[in-house]
Order: C-alpha cells, then sequence, then structure tokens
C-alpha cells in the first residue's frame, strides 16, 4: 500500500490518471449518464482541445524554468489575423492559417528578445505583451469579424472516424511532442536549461537558442488554438483569450510543471488541462454559473503548487 | 574538560550517522576532527550546535550534564559554530550582518532598530578581533576570505567558550588561512577552546594540539598531534595505508602545442600568454582572486576575453560561446558544483546527459539505452557511491557529487579540460581517486589546465606550474624546479631576487 502511494505520488502521469479515474467515478455515480456518456466525453475533450494546445507550449516554457503570460493575447491575435487575412486581404484560407501562425511565432519571437537580448524578465515581459497583444487583438478584429468561409469553418468541424478534427489536430500535436520532449536531443535541452541554467550553458548549451524556440513554440501554438477557435466558430472574436492564460499554467502546474523548471512531461500537461476540463463539465452540468469557472482556477492553481510543496517535504 | 560527549549516537533513515562517540574538550585547546566524508564529523557539530536531536548519549560542560536541545541553548552555553555554507546577507553591511536578525533594539521608541548601538557594538567585535573593516561596508563586497571573519564574528555575538569551525579553509588560500591561523591562536591564548574541522591535515599538524578520528560513524582514536604525521592520519580515516594509492609521477616529455595563449586580456586578467602541451597537467595557481577563473571561463567561452588571441591545434580560433569551447574539444569542471557544475535537481544519468547529448543521439534522437549503460559504466569505473542511476544527485555527498562532475567531463572525451579546483571539499580518498583519474587521462593524451589553490595537489600532479598574481602571470615553473616558497612568493607578488 505504501508502495502504491509513493508510485502514485513520485509520478505524475499515474497520479494525474488515477485522479481523472477516481473524480469521473464519483461524477457518474452523482450525476449518472448526464456525465457517463461517450457524448459527454466527445464535448469535454472537444471543448478542451485549445487549451490543451496551448498547454504544450506553456509545459515547454516551464520545463525550461520561464512562463508566458501573454497566450491568450496570442490565441485572440492568432484567431484575429486569420479571419483579417481571409476576410479584409481575401487570401485563401490555407495561406491566411499559414501566415497567421508564423505572425504569432514573430509575436513569441518578441517575448524571447526582450527577455533575452534585453534582460526583461519574462514575468514582466509577457505582462506586458499580454495587454500590448491583447490592444491589438481588438485595434485589428473591433468587435469581431463575422461570416468567415465554409471551406475555412470545415477545417475545424470536421469529422474523421467518428471524431471531430480539433481532436485529431490535438492529438497528432500531443504524439509530436511527446515523442520531442523524451527522445530529441534538442528538446532534452529545455530540462537542462530549466534544471540549472548555468550549469547548462557550462555544459555547452545555448541558452538564448532554447528561449527563443520555446516562446517561438508557445507562439505557434497558442496562434493555432486561436486559428481552431475561429474555424469553429467561423468568426474570430477578439476577446475570446481573456484568461485563457490562467487556463493554461493551471493545467501545466496541475500537469506536473514547477515553476523553477526542469520538471514536467507534454503529457502531463494535457491530463491537467483534461483533468480541469472535467471539473468545469460538471459545473456546466450542475447548472453552476460559468462565472465560477476563474474562482475555481485559480484556487485549484494554488492547491496544485500547495500538494507539490508538501509532496517534495515528505 | 570544558566539553565532554559521551555515546552519542543518531541515526538517520537508513543511515547510522554517528555510533556510540565520545570526545572531551579541553580548555584552551585546539582540537581537529578530522574523517572522511560522510564519516559524522558534520552530524556531531551539528548535534553540538542544537540544530540536530542525537537519540542517546550525554553532554557535558564543566562536568555539569546538559542538553542541547536548541540552537538558542548551546549558544547560551558558549557554543558557537561557523558552518561551511556561507550564511551573510551580501546586500547588509559588515555591522548588520554581525547582528543577523537580532539586532540591539531601543526599548522606549518602539523597539525600532537602535543604529548608534549597533554600530559601536559592531565596532567591538571587529576590534576583538582585529579585523580592520569598515564596519560599513557591504558584506557581497568583500573577499571570501573576509567574509569568513565576518561569519566568525557573528557565530560569537555572545561570549563565547567553544567554537566551532567546520571546513573554514575550503574556500580560501593559504595567505588568508595564516590570518585565520592568528584569530584561532588569539582565542587559545585567552583560554577558549576551538574545534577544527578540516579536511587539510597539514593544516591540523599545524594548528591543532589534539586530533580526533571519526570513520563511518565510528569514534577512531584521539591523537596528540605532536606524535603523529599526515601518513598515519590518512591510514586511521580510511582505515588502510595508503602506500598503494600513490601514484609514480612521470613528468610528460610531450611538447606538442595543444592550446596557445597569447595576450589573452579580459575581465580580471591581463596580458596572459601561454602554451598548454599535450598530454600534461599545467595548474594555475595562486591567490583567491589573482583571475584564474576568470581566465578559465574566458578560454571557457562562458565571459569571452576582450582582446588576445587562442590558438587550438596552432589554429586561431574565436571561443565566445561554451558550445564552441565544446566544438574545438575544449571542456570546462566548475568549483562550484552545486551551483554551476551539476543539475542538483536531477537524475544521476541526466547529469551525465547534459553535455554529451551529441554522444548519445543518432539523427538528434537519444538513445537513452546507451546513456543508462553509461551511466552505469561511469558510476563503476569511478567507484561513484549511488544506489541508483535515476537517483538524484542532490542528496550525494560532497565527494560523490564531484565525481560525477568529473565523470560526465571524461566521458565527453575532449582533448583540452580545465579543471578548476577538481578537489574542493571532498574526502582523502575521492582526492586520490581524483588524482588517478586525471593522470589516467593525461595519459591517453588529454590535456589538463588544472586551477589549484592546494599547494600540495599543485606541486604533486603537475607537470608545470603557472603561478597568478593579481590577473598577471608572476611565474612558469617545471615541477621539478617548483617548491612551495618559490610559488608563495609568486603568488604574493614578491619579485625574486
Amino acid at each position: 500500500m505504501n508502495n502504491f502511494l509513493k508510485i502514485l505520488i513520485s509520478n505524475r502521469t499515474i497520479f494525474l490518471i488515477a485522479l481523472i479515474f477516481v473524480f469521473s467515478l464519483i461524477a457518474s455515480i452523482f450525476l449518472g449518464t448526464k456525465f457517463a456518456s461517450l457524448g459527454n466525453l466527445k464535448a469535454v475533450i472537444l471543448g478542451q482541445t485549445s487549451i490543451a494546445i496551448m498547454t504544450i507550449g506553456m509545459m515547454a516554457l516551464l520545463i525550461s524554468g520561464v512562463f508566458d503570460l501573454s497566450v491568450g493575447s496570442i490565441f485572440a491575435l492568432g484567431s484575429v489575423f486569420c479571419g483579417y487575412f481571409i476576410k479584409q486581404m481575401g487570401m485563401p484560407y490555407p495561406m491566411a492559417m499559414i501566415l497567421a501562425l508564423v505572425c504569432c511565432g514573430f509575436l513569441g519571437a518578441i517575448n524571447a528578445f526582450v527577455i533575452t537580448k534585453m534582460g526583461v524578465n519574462a514575468l514582466i515581459t509577457t505582462l506586458a505583451t499580454m495587454g500590448i497583444f491583447k490592444g491589438l487583438a481588438i485595434i485589428i478584429g473591433g468587435a469581431g469579424i463575422m461570416g468567415l468561409p465554409r471551406e475555412f469553418i470545415a477545417f475545424g468541424r470536421t469529422d474523421f472516424l467518428g471524431i471531430p478534427s480539433p481532436i485529431w489536430y490535438f492529438l497528432i500535436l500531443l504524439g509530436l511532442f511527446s515523442y520531442l520532449f523524451n527522445n530529441v536531443a534538442y528538446f532534452r535541452k529545455y530540462y537542462f536549461v530549466g534544471g540549472n541554467e548555468k550549469a547548462a550553458v557550462l555544459s555547452g548549451i545555448n541558452v538564448n537558442n532554447i528561449r527563443f524556440s520555446g516562446y517561438i513554440l508557445s507562439g505557434l501554438l497558442a496562434g493555432f488554438g486561436g486559428v481552431l477557435h475561429a474555424s469553429r466558430l467561423g468568426a474570430s472574436i477578439p476577446l475570446a483569450g481573456s484568461g485563457l492564460e490562467l487556463q493554461v499554467i493551471a493545467a501545466a502546474v496541475v500537469g506536473g510543471a514547477s515553476l523553477v523548471g526542469g520538471k514536467g512531461t507534454i503529457l502531463g500537461g494535457v491530463l491537467g488541462a483534461m483533468f480541469l476540463a472535467l471539473v468545469f463539465n460538471v459545473f456546466v452540468i450542475t447548472g453552476v454559473s460559468a462565472y465560477w469557472i476563474p474562482v475555481v482556477n485559480g484556487i485549484i492553481l494554488i492547491l496544485a503548487v500547495y500538494f507539490h510543496v508538501i509532496f517534495k517535504k515528505e | 574538560m570544558i566539553l565532554e560527549a559521551k555515546n552519542i549516537s543518531k541515526s538517520f533513515p537508513g543511515v547510522q550517522a554517528l555510533n556510540n562517540v565520545s570526545f572531551g574538550l579541553e580548555p584552551g585547546e585546539i582540537h581537529a576532527i578530522i574523517g572522511e566524508n560522510g564519516a559524522g564529523k558534520s552530524t556531531l557539530m551539528h548535534i553540538l550546535a542544537g540544530i540536530y536531536k542525537h537519540d542517546k548519549g550525554e553532554f557535558f560542560i564543566d562536568n555539569k550534564r546538559i542538553e542541547l536541545d536548541s540552537f538558542q541553548k548551546a549558544k547560551q552555553q558558549g557554543i558557537a559554530i561557523v558552518f561551511q555554507e556561507r550564511s551573510l546577507f551580501p546586500n547588509l553591511s559588515i555591522a548588520e550582518n554581525i547582528f543577523g536578525s537580532n539586532p540591539p533594539r531601543n526599548k522606549n521608541i518602539f523597539f525600532q532598530v537602535d543604529w548608534s548601538q549597533l554600530s559601536s557594538l559592531a565596532q567591538d567585535y571587529l576590534d576583538k578581533l582585529n579585523i580592520t573593516l569598515n564596519k560599513n561596508e557591504l558584506v557581497g563586497e568583500l573577499s571570501v576570505a573576509c567574509q569568513q571573519m565576518i561569519e566568525i564574528a557573528k557565530a560569537i555575538s555572545n561570549d563565547f567558550k567553544i567554537l566551532i569551525l567546520d571546513e573554514p579553509t575550503s574556500s580560501i588560500t593559504l595567505q588568508e588561512t595564516e590570518i585565520l591561523f592568528e584569530l584561532i591562536k588569539q582565542f587559545k591564548s585567552e583560554g577558549r577552546s576551538i574545534i577544527y574541522i578540516s579536511h587539510r591535515l597539514k593544516e591540523i599538524k599545524q594548528i591543532a594540539d589534539r586530533v580526533t578520528v571519526l570513520k563511518d560513524g565510528e569514534y577512531v582514536g584521539t591523537f596528540d598531534q605532536e606524535n603523529v604525521d599526515v601518513d598515519f592520519l590518512v591510514s586511521k580515516m580510511l582505515g588502510k595505508d595508503l602506500e598503494n594509492e600513490k601514484f609514480n609521477n612521470q613528468v610528460n616529455q610531450n611538447k606538442e602545442k595543444v592550446l596557445s595563449i597569447k595576450k589573452l586580456s579580459g575581465e580580471g586578467f591581463s596580458d596572459i600568454s601561454f602554451d598548454l602541451h599535450k598530454g600534461e597537467i599545467l595548474t594555475l595557481t595562486g591567490l583567491s582572486g589573482a583571475g584564474r577563473t576568470e581566465l578559465a571561463y574566458s578560454l571557457f567561452g562562458f565571459i569571452p576575453s576582450k582582446s588576445g588571441e587562442i590558438f587550438v591545434n596552432n589554429k586561431k580560433t574565436i571561443i565566445d560561446s561554451t558550445s564552441k569551447a565544446i566544438k574545438n574539444g575544449i571542456g570546462y569542471l566548475s568549483e562550484n558544483r552545486k551551483e554551476l557544475g551539476l543539475f542538483t535537481g536531477m537524475e544521476y544519468r541526466e547529469n551525465i546527459e547534459s553535455n554529451n547529448l551529441d554522444k548519445f543521439s543518432k539523427n538528434f534522437i537519444i538513445n537513452k539505452s546507451k546513456r543508462d549503460s553509461v551511466a552505469e559504466d561511469l558510476k563503476i569505473k569511478f567507484d561513484i557511491k549511488i544506489p541508483n542511476i535515476d537517483h538524484l544527485v542532490l542528496n550525494l555527498s560532497g565527494g560523490n557529487q564531484q565525481k560525477v562532475s568529473i565523470s560526465k567531463w571524461i566521458y565527453a572525451n575532449l582533448k583540452i579540460l580545465i579543471v578548476d579546483e577538481p578537489t574542493i571539499g571532498v574526502d582523502v580518498g575521492a582526492k586520490f581517486s581524483i588524482y588517478k583519474i586525471l593522470k589516467e587521462i593525461t595519459s591517453e593524451g588529454v590535456s589538463v589546465l588544472m586551477i589549484s589553490s592546494d599547494i600540495n595537489e599543485t606541486l604533486n600532479i603537475s607537470d608545470r606550474i603557472i603561478v597568478m598574481f593579481d590577473g598577471k602571470i608572476s611565474g612558469i615553473l617545471n615541477a621539478d624546479e617548483a617548491n612551495e616558497e618559490k610559488i608563495l612568493k609568486m603568488a604574493s607578488g614578491i619579485d625574486n631576487e
């Protein structure tokens, strides 16, 4: 029994799977088929795909010891860029999507530039760009860009083998980045940079290079989340990304990221995101107001860090 | 006897740190306690300071039984302790540091800090210790040796009877050690007792009255310093004779230049020129602050030099990043293993992986089973005492951590290895195995540029010695012409007449 507990605590993936299982079991007992149905499961995962995809980027940053508060705003800009390129500039939608992603990657590079080259710390930099990018999204997108073309909408609304396309995108990205961070030499460097930045430099690792790729990755994935959102909605809503950074960071921390870096897995972060989705799903089913979501989100974030502190002591 | 410890035992989960250890301390005595890492010295000192609670045993001060169950209580009994780790606030002044969190207060005005009293009391302490520093100077701006003095001044804020010094000389240089010894002798003449923990046996011969040896948590014996020699103490510490541990020092004859430095200048050093030959150990020695580590940083591209030229294998090379240095076959082992050398929160095998990602990967993909088997091999080869290769480095002793640092660079198999204080804070046994490793790789053609403040180490294992003073080279000696006196003179900037 003691051994079992040890494994549970030391292996975050197993811990999260157990947590999700136990939570689902209890929810099923109380809510019955309203919760425990294939349809609901699909809806939960589908609703959380954008967050989960963004969590992959945040997890990468947290592993390397930094974070990004501007992901919600980049999400908004990704959505707005895409809509603007299609509606205002008349671009074909694949080109608009790619260009929007390039722009979002560039926004990530701006974050990295300010942090590594100008020496401003990550908290201040991404807090500032959170405001800047959000403002730009509203300036470009106004109240929103409506009536996006049907082909573009199909990108986020097709089913393949009975599973909605966003879930496929999410699973592909999850598999890809899990593999990269586990097995590819370049991405392993993220763990060393997060584990001890100076020792990483003295081991011949180019830390600035890792910072740039991390923020570009985070920007790209946040942008992709935004594009996907626009596609499913058929519209670009500049305010859609507000507050997402809290959800994404909470998901990553529940998923085993440590704010000092060096720890966590991509899969863990995604499981963290899915756990949050289940909690909010119960809210929806039981009719609790959606205004409670950020409240509970914040509490979960604090509890996750608190448990981390306790386990570390033990 | 001023202090007597009887049958002290202490265990931690899985380890018997102390088993029935007894020892006595006479008034006005300098009593050295020696033993390998893990022998239980630090545990015993932590118990004396009231930080750990012992499981069994009794303490007597002036033949009166006492309980040492808190730091405050130990302090009231007149026990002062200076730990190996610094506990100063670099951003505060000397005076503020001496009083720490308990400065004199003015009881009349809302208990605010009484700055004038703090200032004058601090001056008293400094005067008492013959420290001629300005009490308003920031501690962060002092040299390590001066910080050590402040650490002592802080520890003895009460009228102490016993001062415990845990490895006080591990990070200071020879000359600074002399200043420390003067202070210790002054305490002794005042009738106070000193417990002195050190790995440097020569120092102990120089200053201690008696020596107690611990091994694996057991008491081995107490000896009068005058009656024993260094080899005897080493054999007691190791529990075996050292004869077969000594290596044959053959001087390297190869004059092939693998690294040449011409008029290199940078932060902390200027106008440095020398050659490093293939298969030699070239040692940079000198006082702390002589610019040796800074020079190493520039050769490794950590803090690039400002002017001058570096030639690797006779080819002019610009080294402006650590990855460039490694590409050119240069590795660097830091003196500060905890902060700069290791990823302490990560697994042992991951530490081995950190600078060998290229060696473990094919087509950019890491071969983890190869990494694991290499980690396993290195563990056996360097006798690293670690239960599993996925164990965190954090929990290892200093000597084992150092072996991890070294082994990760040995495996990298670079042509030039810069080792900065490779045996700092490690015990005698580990020291010898580190020397053996260095000798072994040089015989395979690796060139070692060693930075060392340990004079015996410098004289024993170097092929050539460069002495630095104040950022410049003050002399280059061949091993056979070097001796302690010559090196000391050069290191202090005294010209040979």
